[in-house]
């Protein structure tokens, strides 16, 4: 018995082993496969070309005949032109004289909408009060007179009766959404029936004598009956994200078009049939706005979006049963939090190749505990395990640990390559983890730590020490406004960051000793103009809060600070220019000259079998597609994209209003207004980012060891080297790992 | 055991001879540098110390407490399950419970202050490490002392009687009948003393974060803060040294214990 014990033994233990590796390490398939034979049949997005240039906005019909009507706007709205269309490709133009009368009557057109015997109706919005209109055969107006179910509570009386969206029900009846009285029914000779759900309800459609609304609280769809006036029932409404918009369908079905896809409700049903998947279409690209689905005929759908540069876009979803439900080959993208540069680079490379999905894998979803440090474990567990994602966004992770353990693949051939293909990048974004000429991780976008400030100072405030100087001899007032030392060590470290340490990678004493005393030079200039006096701090102050804009635009500072992360960020900088009738903008004073913060960190994995697929999908990230859409989360390292971003272009009909929110009674009511700014104004910005040199990652960790470190040096308890010897010590661990 | 422990841990100790990803030969090039790594050296010294400190002081306090309990005449049982409750508390709790004492705005620094002492940031000076001590005595003590409750009901009654009759008092008794009694679970007692040492970590993470107090700061944080920075060689060297430490202090222990 014992003899065959140990055979038995190493057997069982082989064979367990075995199973164990035959259990993981198995190559991904596609999601979509049923036995051997992938599922197959889909909806294919097809881009379509408008009958016409320069549209800057789309209103779509459908006709009863299964056709749809397009109303495109050019010239700043000025102009209207009607294009029928039976497929999306041919277009049959009709004049639309009456559009030019109302552009003469200055009225404002709300909304367009259709009987079932294709009357059509129009709201408007003039002098401060809603008309709807009926269009007559021959192109005129006729007036209903509307029997106006007013807001009783309405902050003003232009807003008793605001009306911005009209549906014609299949029985005739008027269905408006009515700003405080959520969704109110007219009949066709404009007498008042009924109104539906609460004050704000805006998204809503009809089917048959059902009308659907979106709750307040996007918790579920509430169904009521258009006769009898009575709530009928509630559709669950769970797993889709905001921004959700309801249209009619064919069949008495409904659809409710997101960016995760479109989704059918049949008649009577309960359930939502995921039909248009969002991450293969143009739905997820976060620079585009859907306006919903139409249906013209059973199983042809229409999307047409708008652009955050005023660009109007149309397409087409047709079935395709030859196509894969999921395609065969998955690209992985890993990132800590959500992106949007990302989205639209997704967005893209799905246009340009359909057979390939792209899944993107969100370390720290906003609805789980999951903290950074877990989701960076669960990672490094799957890069170990040789099961990485293709591409990661390397943003809040440690670069150079990956770079230097040979995770990453060199990116210098795409740099290369987007460089040749005319669309030059800057140098000192794509360059931040260059090393041996090669390119380990490429920066999509940076954000640019400025200050605005007179012209007359710009000169005299070239670094922190400078800074110090002048707050001292200007101490009549705030020279850079704060609420606390943590606003001044937060806001300058990303300007002094890259002074700190020496060759080892240690705390350099002597700079850090001069970081110190500089900033407790300002604040001791400026601390006394805090409304709490000298020990008053703010629960969470943070030096870019918006509030402090309104210090420097009315007087009481003599600088504003910021980290711009596009161009809209300058806005309200520039308004208060405006204000205070002058001001220019200039890199962030510190120990280092002209420093960028590198952001959307792209790298691949060196170990992943798909590096050309990856290095497309990089290449995607850096070109003038992905860079040029207005999407705020960094300037664009595509030097083409950042003059396009200069331009404004989508800004000249916007106008931007910021009132202070302060505690202090006497600040409220502070108002900044005004055009967004000119592309003269924004040629400044980027001139001052073409300039900067100097890539720095900050360090939050390391910053909140600083913050911890100096409190009592701020409070003038220690001395400068006693809170840097604390500093030492703090930070040595995490320095010396 | 095998598949579960000792072949991962075979793959650790191949991969402590290499360099991090890249699967290069390093031979002992990781070991030096993890040897010449300050964070490795304070941790291993605040680990050495914490164990040296607390495991004795742990294994004192929970005999004496299962004496006592031994010799209690009503109530025994009640008490036996007071001492348990914190080893069933969630690690997060005693955490929180924590922090609401200790902190700069805490409990007892509220008091301190109400006295007219001034307040101390207790988990930010060297003070930290003795109130791990603390928590982590009054976390396991319950726990050793029923393991030690359970070792004493097998030393016979009879021979307390006898001593009694020849005249030997409670003192006596326990030096020359319990504490030889006992010899034999102690060896058991001390290494499962020593391997909860281990889990205090889970407390000192939950209030300090990945970097606490240099006093608090124990081997479990460098290797949890290397993980994350995917520092393998260094995590995988790390790890095979600490072993072969437990390794030989397991043997030194079992030898000793034999020898008397």
């Amino acid at each position: 018995m014992k003899k065959i014990k140990k055979p038995l033994l190493l057997f069982v233990c082989c064979s367990a082993l075995l199973f164990l590796i035959s259990c993981g390490g198995r190559g991904k398939e596609s999601p979509a496969v049923i036995g051997e034979q992938p599922a197959m049949g889909r909806y294919v997005e097809k881009a379509l070309k408008y009958p016409a240039d320069d549209v800057e906005g789309a209103i779509k019909v459908k006709k009863s005949d299964g056709s749809l009507d397009l109303y495109l706007y050019f010239d700043q709205f000025s102009r209207c032109v009607l294009y029928n269309t039976s497929d999306g490709i041919e277009y049959e133009k009709i004049d639309v004289p009456w559009y030019e009368e109302l552009i003469e009557m200055q009225y404002d057109l709300r909304s367009i909408a259709y009987d079932s015997s294709d009357n059509k109706y129009l709201l408007i919005w003039t002098e401060g009060i809603n008309k709807v209109y009926r269009v007559t055969e021959d192109n005129k107006f006729e007036e209903i007179q509307m029997e106006w179910y007013e807001w009783k509570d309405s902050p003003s009386e232009d807003m008793k009766v605001y009306a911005d969206e009209m549906i014609v029900a299949a029985n005739g009846d008027f269905l408006l959404s009515q700003a405080g009285n959520g969704i109110v029914q007219y009949s066709p000779d404009g007498k008042f029936k009924s109104r539906y759900g609460s004050e704000y309800i805006e998204r809503f459609t009809f089917s048959g004598d059902s009308l659907f609304i979106i709750e307040e609280d996007s918790s579920q769809i509430a169904v009521y009956d258009l006769n009898t006036h009575e709530q009928k029932t509630t559709v669950n409404y769970d797993n889709m994200t905001g921004d959700a918009i309801l249209t009619a369908g064919s069949e008495g079905s409904i659809y409710l078009t997101d960016r995760s896809g479109v989704y059918r409700l049949a008649e009577g049903g309960s359930l939502w049939e995921k039909i248009i998947e969002g991450e293969l279409t143009s739905l997820s690209i976060p620079s585009m706005y859907s306006g919903g689905v139409i249906e013209t005929r059973p199983g042809e759908f229409y999307i047409s979006f708008y652009s955050s540069e005023s660009n109007s876009s149309i397409f087409k979803y047709e079935y395709d049963e030859n196509i894969s439900t999921m395609p065969g080959t998955e690209l992985t993208v890993y990132t800590l939090t959500e992106n949007s540069t990302l989205r639209q680079t997704t967005g893209e490379f799905q246009r340009k190749n359909p057979d390939i999905r792209v899944n993107i894998i969100v370390g720290i979803d906003n609805d789980s505990s999951v903290t950074k440090e877990d989701a960076v474990k669960a990672l490094n567990t799957e890069i170990i395990a040789g099961k990485g994602p293709d591409i990661i966004l390397l943003d809040g992770m440690d670069v150079d640990s990956y770079i230097s353990k040979g995770i990453l693949a060199d990116l210098s051939g795409v740099v290369k390559e987007v460089n040749e293909s005319g669309e030059k990048l800057m140098d000192s974004v794509v360059n931040t983890y260059e090393s041996d000429s090669k390119i380990f991780a490429v920066p999509a976008k940076f954000n640019a730590p400025s200050m605005w400030i007179d012209q007359e100072y710009a000169g005299s405030v070239k670094n922190l020490k400078d800074l110090a100087k002048f707050a001292k001899s200007h101490n009549d007032r705030q020279a850079v406004p704060f609420s606390s030392y943590r606003d001044l060590l937060e806001i300058f470290s990303l300007s002094s960051g890259p002074a700190w340490f020496d060759r080892d990678g240690n705390i350099d004493e002597k700079s850090m000793a001069e970081f110190l005393v500089n900033i407790k030079e300002i604040y001791d200039s400026g601390r006394k103009f805090n409304d709490g006096g000298e020990n008053s701090e703010k629960t969470d102050p943070k030096i870019t809060d918006k509030s402090y804009v309104f210090d420097w635009a009315f007087g009481r500072s003599y600088s504003y600070c910021s980290n711009l992360k596009s161009y809209n960020s300058a806005t309200s900088p520039f308004l208060a220019i405006s204000e205070r009738n002058g001001g220019v903008v200039i890199p962030l004073p510190g120990q280092a000259e002209n420093v960028l913060i590198p952001v959307n960190i792209i790298g691949i994995n060196s170990k992943t079998d798909k590096i050309d697929v990856a290095e497309e999908f990089v290449k995607i990230m850096l070109s003038s597609a992905v860079q040029n859409p207005q999407i705020y989360d960094g300037f664009p390292v595509n030097i083409k994209s950042l003059e396009h971003g200069a331009e404004g272009k989508g800004n000249e009909n916007l106008y931007f209003g910021l009132t202070n929110h302060s505690e202090s009674a006497e600040l409220i009511g502070e108002e900044l207004s005004g055009p967004m700014p000119s592309a003269q104004e924004l040629k400044k910005v980027m001139e001052m980012c073409l300039n900067l040199k100097t890539p720095y990652i900050p360090d939050d960790m390391l910053l909140e060891m600083i913050i911890d470190e100096t409190e009592e040096y701020f409070n003038g308890d220690t001395t400068v080297e006693q809170a840097v010897s604390q500093i030492k010590e703090r930070t040595k661990l995490y320095l010396s790992e | 055991m095998g598949i579960f422990t000792l072949v991962p841990f075979a793959d650790v100790l191949k991969r402590s001879f290499f360099h991090g990803m890249s699967r290069e030969f390093a031979g002992f090039e990781n070991y030096i540098s993890v040897l010449g790594n300050e964070a490795f050296r304070l941790a291993a010294f605040n680990t050495f110390r914490f164990v040296v400190l607390c495991v004795p002081a742990l294994m004192l306090i929970s005999l004496l407490l299962s004496v006592i309990l031994s010799l209690c005449k009503f109530g025994a049982d009640f008490f036996k399950t007071t001492m348990l409750v914190p080893m069933a508390l969630p690690a997060a709790s005693v955490a929180f419970l924590w922090r609401a004492m200790f902190h700069k705005n805490g409990l007892i620094n509220r008091l301190l202050i109400f006295m007219g002492i001034g307040a101390i940031d207790f988990m930010n000076t060297d003070m930290a490490f003795y109130i791990l001590t603390v928590c982590y005595i009054w976390k396991n003590s319950g726990y050793d002392m029923v393991l030690w409750t359970a070792s004493l009901s097998n030393i016979s009654s009879s021979l307390y009687e006898a001593a009694s009759v020849d005249g030997a008092g409670h003192i006596r008794q326990f030096f020359f009948i319990t504490l030889p009694g006992l010899k034999q679970d102690f060896f058991i007692i001390g290494i499962l003393s020593l391997i909860n040492s281990f889990k205090v970590f889970r407390e000192a993470y939950l209030v300090g974060g990945s970097y606490p107090h240099t006093s608090m700061y124990m081997l479990q944080h460098l290797f949890n803060n290397w993980f994350a920075s995917l520092e393998m060689e260094k995590l995988c060297a790390g790890s095979v040294m600490v072993a072969f430490v437990i390794f030989l202090l397991i043997l030194l222990l079992k030898r000793v214990l034999k020898e008397e």
